[in-house]
């Protein structure tokens, strides 16, 4: 149905994305084009870098959504990695409710005047730029973050991610993948209750324990605050459409008028254009600096969660070794082995513990600079609109006010 | 004495040309002078022109100058300007008929018309307006207000009262300032009144705020929750603004029912007024048998001013129902924006009391008090989106359902002018069919019979015309002052809700400013 073929340059990251990404220029990731398709979209992911490992110091590849999520869980499954945050993965790209929305109009209703279709068909094709927009952004900000990271970035699967020119044969998960990962969430649930120390684990790290019930309150709380975010923004939104119909009929009143209503109707029917557009961007912009940002916190605040359980994990494998160890030397039987288990098992942990208290401050500074920067862009553009809005309100006014 | 005497003829000799006639001034002089020249002219002669042509300028306090001095000619003339009701209307309209003969200034200034025309009433309407003119502008005041609904009663008989006060220097009114107590059911036999009066002769009588069976008995039965607030609220608004345009209507100001409605502490229950009453229900069925009549109206427009207007009306009120739905939605949705604001408000405030960074703790505290007076502030902003604007549209819907209404007796008095017409040939022909036949002795009691019918419906087509001319006069100024007055209300309206959402933008300017430092404050 739609073709959409967009040119994504770097100024069109929405930047409540751009995280801090203090890496160096060495390895630079950005998605330089995208398109869409009947049900798909294809990301042209161009890598700049002088690493030795990569064949040229330019080029580019084709991928899409599946090939993302493969890359992240193979991050996740990845044992070395299992003391860091993964970057969260990026979200299905969703046009659906926006292409219904586009064939619903072109369905037609008659009683819609040909100016009014042509505004909501505008307005329709912007939302779907919007989304389109910010799918792209959320699939390279996940990269960035990837080519950022010290120990991230050197992963094989990386490479072959950025490198390998054909398909990586991973789109559609097979019916053993899929159970695969109804599997993978039931074990999920049950670290789960690990970290909400159901399981009467005995944390003995202050730091980490203030993580802990920081963590799970926090990561519900700001569900929530994205969840009627999203809902004020859409109101907006709703709000700027209804201003759509309102100064069509306006206009016609105006046109019909023979006495001095007609230019005020007509004057009226422009300020209500001219809202339209401010609130449309009050709109966007809330969507942008707040929906989005709580949005990606969230998901990186799972990704902290999940960090802290695998961490959990560890000391779990690392107390049952140590009740092993204490067996075997009762009974006098296999100690070495034990001694051996219950050595690894407890540097397993001190490792994860140490890169999981680097990862946690991080992400605490990645959050409060990230939050610092949208809602202070938030203001100021609440307050530019707010402005204009008044500039043409005054504007109109002293119009009608003047006439006899 | 004056019927005796031939009216005078006009200095120019031109008595159709009327145009020349619109300044009354020049009407007396003229008339004034050819008496003067005339051998048969009356004492009048002697009076100086100036006195007539200053008179005839000032109808209003005239009478007692003219009456001593002068002929009776004179006299009645001035009698006829002076007026001051509307029943007085008819007489002056009658100048076209041919078989009318008393002596009004119009017979007087026209004695010759062979055709019809409507133009020399018009001196007598400039003069009129004139005094419409000094009432809208220099005693025209008076001021209503409904307030304080209080609930009398319990259970299904309960109802609420409103105070309705007036404040006035009008000197028909007892009082500068006085109130009264009065209920819904009240309002409407008001209404009821003043439509049965004026409605049929072509007066454009405000409608009165709608009935709701719904509404009012989620208030009978006691709840005293926001939405039965809001529907009180909504009622007393309305009743206000049907008060303070029922007022504006100077006919409608004179009447005797909106003046005990005002001022008397005790009013006769308008029990008709009851949706399922017996009256009501003849009400409905009568609407129903009027909406068929209209259909099978046939008129034959003489006037295209009339057909215009019509149309006029009709495209006015298809496109003020689209942007009353439109605005409809509008509140709607302002309305779901302040409960989702309200909603984000709070949990931006968990947020901020979870978020371990202090200084980040903080300004997500701020935020979340930013948008709860920003909650507040889209609450208000729908209160005005709807009492100002939406309402302002569905007023106007139901005044111009009022003027449709006018224009459909202008049909049914050209109908019932039309029916006595052919009432009238067909008696002509059974008089001209009685004359031919041949018998002689029961013929002169049936010809007697027949002539006096004749002359029955000759006099109820001459008051059928008589009554349509009045009611196209009527209707043609009342659209003129209902078309002056929307213009008025309509920007007024308009500029006022403008300054609403000015306000609205201003005070989140004020917001987000005192927001952008703590923002900024976090480290």
């Amino acid at each position: 149905m739609m073709e959409e073929h967009l040119e994504v340059g770097k100024e069109s990251t929405p930047s409540s994305m751009s995280v801090d990404l203090q890496g160096d220029s060495s390895l630079q990731v950005e998605i330089s084009d995208a398109v869409s398709e009947r049900d798909k979209v294809k990301f042209t992911v161009q890598t700049k870098s002088c690493l030795p490992h990569f064949a040229q110091t330019e080029f580019s590849v084709v991928r899409q959504h599946e090939e993302f999520i493969w890359l992240h869980d193979a991050y996740v499954e990845n044992e070395d990695y299992a003391g860091l945050i993964i970057p969260p993965a990026p979200p299905r790209p969703d046009f659906e409710a926006s292409r219904e929305k586009l064939q619903k109009l072109g369905e037609g209703d008659s009683s819609v005047t040909r100016e009014e279709f042509a505004k909501m068909k505008q307005e329709l094709e912007a939302e779907y730029l919007a989304i389109f927009k910010k799918t792209v952004a959320m699939h390279e900000v996940f990269l960035q973050r990837l080519a950022a990271h010290p120990t991230l970035r050197r992963d094989h699967n990386f490479f072959v991610f950025l490198e390998y020119g054909q398909d990586l044969s991973v789109r559609g998960k097979n019916r053993k993948e899929l159970l695969g990962g109804f599997l993978r969430n039931i074990v999920k649930s049950a670290d789960e209750a690990l970290i909400t120390g159901m399981s009467g684990l005995k944390e003995v790290d202050d730091f980490f324990e203030h993580e802990r019930t920081f963590l799970l309150e926090y990561h519900t709380r700001i569900r929530d605050a994205c969840l009627r975010a999203d809902r004020v923004m859409r109101s907006h939104k709703c709000l700027a459409d209804d201003y759509i119909p309102i100064s069509a009929a306006l206009s016609s009143l105006g046109a019909q008028e023979v006495n001095q209503l007609r230019t005020s109707f007509l004057k009226l029917a422009e300020l209500f254009e001219r809202l339209r557009k401010l609130e449309g961007r009050v709109a966007s912009d809330e969507d942008l600096k707040l929906s989005d940002m709580l949005r990606y916190y969230m998901r990186d605040s799972q990704a902290a969660k999940d960090l802290l359980y695998r961490r959990l994990r560890a000391l779990a494998d690392y107390e049952n070794a140590n009740k092993a160890l204490d067996k075997a030397r009762t009974r006098n039987r296999e100690v070495r082995s034990a001694e051996c288990h219950q050595q690894l098992c407890c540097q397993r942990f001190e490792r994860l513990s140490d890169s999981a208290k680097q990862e946690l401050m991080d992400f605490k500074s990645r959050r409060v600079s990230s939050f610092r920067k949208n809602l202070i862009e938030l203001a100021e553009l609440e307050l530019k609109h707010a402005k204009a809005s008044t500039l043409i309100l005054r504007n109109t006014l002293v119009a009608l006010k003047g006439e006899p | 004495m004056a019927a005796e005497r031939e009216p005078p003829p006009l200095g120019d000799g031109k008595p159709t040309d009327f145009e020349e006639l619109e300044d009354g001034e020049d009407l007396f002089t003229s008339t004034v002078s050819t008496l003067e020249s005339s051998p048969s002219s009356p004492e009048p002669a002697s009076l100086p022109a100036e006195d007539i042509s200053a008179n005839s300028n000032d109808p209003k306090p005239t009478d007692t100058v003219l009456d001593d001095d002068r002929e009776d000619l004179f006299a009645e003339a001035t009698e006829e300007v002076s007026l001051d009701s509307p029943e007085r209307e008819p007489i002056l309209s009658s100048e076209p008929s041919p078989a009318v003969t008393p002596v009004t200034p119009t017979a007087l200034i026209a004695p010759r018309i062979e055709s019809k025309s409507m133009s020399a009433p018009v001196i007598f309407d400039r003069s009129r307006e004139e005094i419409e003119e000094e009432t809208n502008g220099d005693i025209f005041d008076i001021e209503i207000g409904v307030s304080d609904p209080e609930k009398v009663g319990d259970g299904m008989n309960a109802y609420m009262a409103y105070r309705v006060t007036t404040k006035t220097s009008l000197s028909m009114f007892s009082k500068n300032e006085f109130s009264v107590k009065r209920r819904f059911s009240d309002f409407l036999g008001l209404h009821s009144k003043l439509a049965s009066k004026y409605l049929h002769v072509g007066y454009i009588v405000p409608p009165a705020p709608e009935k709701s069976i719904v509404g009012m008995t989620k208030v009978k039965v006691g709840k005293e929750d926001s939405s039965s607030t809001e529907f009180v609220e909504k009622r007393r608004a309305a009743l206000e603004r049907y008060l303070q345009r029922t007022v504006k209507h100077p006919t409608l100001l004179q009447d005797p029912d909106l003046r005990q409605f005002l001022e008397s502490s005790e009013l006769p229950r308008a029990v008709n007024t009851q949706a399922l009453s017996g009256a009501g229900i003849l009400r409905m069925v009568n609407k129903a048998a009027d909406a068929v009549n209209k259909m099978t109206i046939k008129m034959n427009e003489s006037d295209a001013w009339f057909e215009e207007k019509q149309q006029q009306f009709e495209n006015l009120d298809q496109q003020l129902r689209k942007l009353h739905a439109s605005v409809e939605a509008l509140v709607c949705h302002r309305k779901e924006l302040s409960a989702n604001t309200a909603a984000f408000a709070k949990s931006a405030a968990m947020l901020g009391n979870s978020e371990d960074h202090t200084a980040l703790s903080r300004a997500l505290s701020q935020l979340a008090e930013v948008e709860e007076k920003i909650d507040q502030l889209h609450q208000e902003q729908a209160f005005a989106d709807f009492y100002m604007f939406s309402e302002l549209l569905s007023d106007y819907i139901r005044l111009i359902a009022a003027v449709k209404g006018v224009f459909d007796h202008r049909m049914k008095c050209w109908q019932k002018w039309e029916d006595a017409q052919i009432t009238l040939l067909k008696k002509r022909e059974t008089e001209a069919k009685m004359m031919v036949a041949n018998k002689p002795d029961k013929i002169q009691q049936a010809k007697n019979e027949i002539r006096e019918e004749i002359e029955e419906w000759e006099a109820k087509v001459q008051q059928g015309e008589r009554d349509f001319e009045q009611i196209s006069k009527t209707i043609r100024k009342e659209v003129g002052r209902f078309e002056k007055e929307r213009v008025k209300d309509f920007k007024t309206v308009i500029i006022k809700y403008l300054e609403s959402l000015v306000q609205t933008q201003q005070q989140l300017i004020k917001y987000w400013e005192s927001f952008l430092p703590e923002a900024k404050a976090i480290a």
